[in-house]
């Protein structure tokens, strides 16, 4: 039996939107720095009942203190934040794991910028290249070493398969048991041609990060179904998009304004069956006071995500199931279109080698 | 001169300086207050304010009277409005006083403005009040637009929505913001009638119901999470308010404790910095399809349509004007509509039909 996860990302002891969440994703600039964030994690998966959960390595954090001109290192015996400066290795990641003992933990990455432009791309990757072959061969090792038991992926810093294979080659033969890889600004038969790549490699669980998009988990969904053993993603939008007073549509996960100045067709009515909108109009969520109005759009959109990626794995068995699926709850034929076809094309070529067909997803006609 | 006595003897006309008024047995205090028919010639203007910018919305100007003395100190527009219509008399709303003094004047012209003619009323109250008004207009079918006085930009804002009419309503009528609105409507939810008639005898305030609001969402949170219904939530909620209420002299310490108990549950009120939207847009939700109204084609249709596009791409072929690049996008495109279209039947279906 295949599985498709949600890890609820971006949540602490404090904001959390749901007292049984099925996975969340903590990471170890926040978590695995010292013992105060140690118990933050235990306390977190406590209240939120979790079933499972991943530990990122902070790869994000590097990135974020690269764009903001922070001092980055990688020191394993210094602390991992200090006033203006980071300080990640392997080590940190395994420490943390150690102590917080997630389900699964990510190794160290130095993530790629979002580049456009395909000759700044191949620079971004070249230069991010060794730490991301270092850092993965290196944690696998410690992984090996000190937390056998906890499951290892490698995170994919790549922005085609050409580069994906160059980063292969060199960490080919480590024992990791999964990828994990961020969805950036990738087009759905983009990620589609990495999945299949990461088949045909025989990798049995892939985890996609940081995404809600109705159509990724609709890829996952049908991925996890046919592809993989287990396929997950994480995604932090139920809390960033209630901060900005917005509801994601339980169909299809697409954003309702519900700020103040907004106007309600009375015609309109909400038809979210959670446990949060049930029996609830837009304007009353619309008229809430801000701290109120936070709470029911983070836990309904949390809900909303979860309940989205419960119905596209049960729809998704078959392709015209999921087409079906897909119509009823999205008005973007478009997109719908393209993914039917993206899919389609998978479905008939998947265990062909992939350079004799992959001009079929690359290739917009 | 006709005259009617509203009330007699020492009726402090602004309710919140009334016990004050009453323990110094002011001379300033008011001794009776009258709608009386005064001569223009007699009221002067009280000029060490200037007059508000919208007119006065009571019916008659303000005067206060001592003696010879008498001063509208609100509505004079009304008052020149007598005069330009060569009137001599005009109805006042006099307020009988022992003395007068520029700053108690003043004073009275501010508060004319800030406190309510029958003093205030309990926060608890106008939260009660407010939870029973909107049940009343809920369970009505009445254009509720009537009860807008009108006249002013509220009621150009009137939209097919109730819920959103009641709160301009509440706007306007209350001269309140649509936040402050908000406030007392959350305030109320949640809390049964009984409980809010317990916080009123209490004279539970403002204060109260902010302090207790994180401690209340965490409870709808983790009843919610519980799947408990609205009804059941309601009823524990307000026995846990009441009990924090009993408990008021040691609050901090009861909410203090119960974060401490739910290992820091108690949701941070305001996470981040509220943005300010200047545009006015309007609400966008996509309802879904009806699952029956999806087309399906059938396996004759299929063939068909699959034939049309090997005949198509077939053509291309032959088309000598088209270069190689463009009739491989092209032949592409064709081959994902075929694959896409031999997967528009489940297997399912596929087996059944041949």
């Amino acid at each position: 039996m295949s599985q498709l996860i949600y890890f609820c990302a971006g949540l602490d002891s404090n904001i959390c939107p749901a007292a049984n969440i099925e996975a969340v994703l903590i990471n170890t600039p926040d978590f695995g720095d010292g013992s105060k964030g140690i118990e933050e994690a235990r306390k977190l998966r406590s209240i939120s009942n979790a079933k499972k959960m991943m530990l990122d390595s902070g790869g994000f954090q590097l990135l974020k203190a690269e764009e903001n001109g922070l001092e980055i290192s990688c020191e394993e015996n210094e602390p991992i934040k200090r006033n203006n400066k980071i300080n990640l290795s392997p080590m940190h990641v395994i420490r943390a794991a150690q102590d917080i003992k997630p389900d699964i933990f990510v190794a160290l990455d130095f993530p790629i910028k979002k580049i456009f432009d395909p000759s700044l791309q191949k620079i971004e990757f070249m230069r991010k290249l060794g730490f991301n072959i270092t850092w993965a061969i290196q944690t696998s090792a410690l992984r090996k070493k000190y937390c056998p038991e906890i499951e290892l992926f490698i995170p994919v810093q790549c922005y085609n398969l050409q580069q994906f294979n160059l980063f292969w080659e060199r960490i080919k033969g480590i024992e990791f048991d999964g990828f994990s890889m961020p969805v950036r600004n990738l087009k759905v038969p983009e990620i589609a041609l990495f999945l299949v790549k990461f088949y045909q490699l025989g990798i049995k669980k892939v985890h996609l990060l940081g995404t809600s998009s109705f159509f990724n988990i609709a890829l996952a969904a049908y991925s996890a179904n046919h592809l993989f053993e287990r396929i997950s993603f994480d995604a932090t939008t139920w809390r960033l998009i209630a901060e900005k007073e917005c509801y994601f549509n339980p169909h299809n996960l697409s954003l309702v304004n519900l700020r103040e100045n907004v106007r309600i067709d009375g015609e309109i009515m909400a038809d979210c069956q959670c446990v949060w909108c049930h029996g609830k109009s837009f304007a009353y969520i619309k008229n809430l006071p801000y701290a109120e109005k936070f709470l029911f759009l983070m836990c309904h959109n949390h809900l909303a995500i979860e309940k989205i990626t419960k119905e596209m794995y049960k729809n998704s068995c078959e392709l015209e199931e999921l087409r079906h699926y897909l119509l009823t709850n999205s008005p973007n034929q478009e997109r719908i279109k393209e993914l039917h076809q993206t899919l389609a094309v998978i479905e008939g070529f998947k265990d062909e080698p992939l350079d004799e067909w992959k001009n079929l997803l690359t290739i917009k006609p | 001169m006709e005259e009617k006595i509203l009330k007699e003897e020492n009726q402090g006309y602004q309710g919140s300086l009334e016990n004050f008024l009453e323990k110094e047995k002011s001379e300033f205090a008011n001794f009776s207050e009258k709608i009386e028919e005064l001569s223009i010639q007699e009221i002067s203007k009280f000029t060490e304010l200037p007059d508000y910018v919208e007119a006065s919305a009571d019916f008659f100007p303000i005067v206060i009277k001592s003696g010879e003395s008498c001063f509208c100190i609100d509505g004079w527009e009304k008052v020149e409005n007598a005069k330009n219509a060569q009137q001599t008399q005009i109805f006042c709303r006099v307020f009988y006083v022992h003395k007068i003094s520029d700053v108690e004047l003043a004073i009275r012209k501010i508060a004319i403005r800030m406190v309510p003619l029958a003093g205030r009323a309990l926060y608890s109250e106008i939260v009660r009040n407010i939870k029973i008004l909107i049940n009343f207009i809920m369970q009505s079918k009445e254009n509720i637009k009537v009860y807008s006085h009108g006249g002013d930009r509220k009621s150009d804002s009137f939209t097919n929505n109730r819920e959103e009419n009641i709160r301009l309503i509440l706007m306007e009528r209350f001269a309140k913001k649509r936040s402050t609105i908000n406030q007392y409507i959350s305030h109320g939810s949640y809390l049964t009638l009984e409980a809010l008639e317990k916080l009123v005898e209490g004279k539970a305030d403002k204060e109260f119901f902010e302090k207790v609001n994180n401690a209340k969402l965490q409870i709808i949170k983790e009843l919610k999470s519980k799947n408990f219904s609205a009804d059941e939530i309601t009823q524990m909620v307000s026995k846990k308010i009441i009990e924090f209420f009993n408990n008021r002299e040691n609050l901090e310490d009861l909410l203090k404790k119960r974060a401490s108990n739910d290992d820091g549950k108690s949701e941070k009120s305001e996470p981040v910095k509220k943005e300010k939207f200047l545009e006015e847009p309007t609400l966008e939700y996509w309802k879904g399809n009806d699952a029956s109204s999806i087309v399906k084609l059938c396996e004759e249709e299929i063939r068909e349509k699959a034939a049309a596009i090997c005949q198509r791409m077939g053509a291309r072929f032959q088309d000598f004007s088209t270069n190689f690049s463009l009739i491989k996008e092209a032949v592409i495109g064709d081959v994902k509509e075929l694959l896409s279209l031999i997967n528009c039947m489940s297997k399912e279906e596929s087996v059944c039909l041949n």
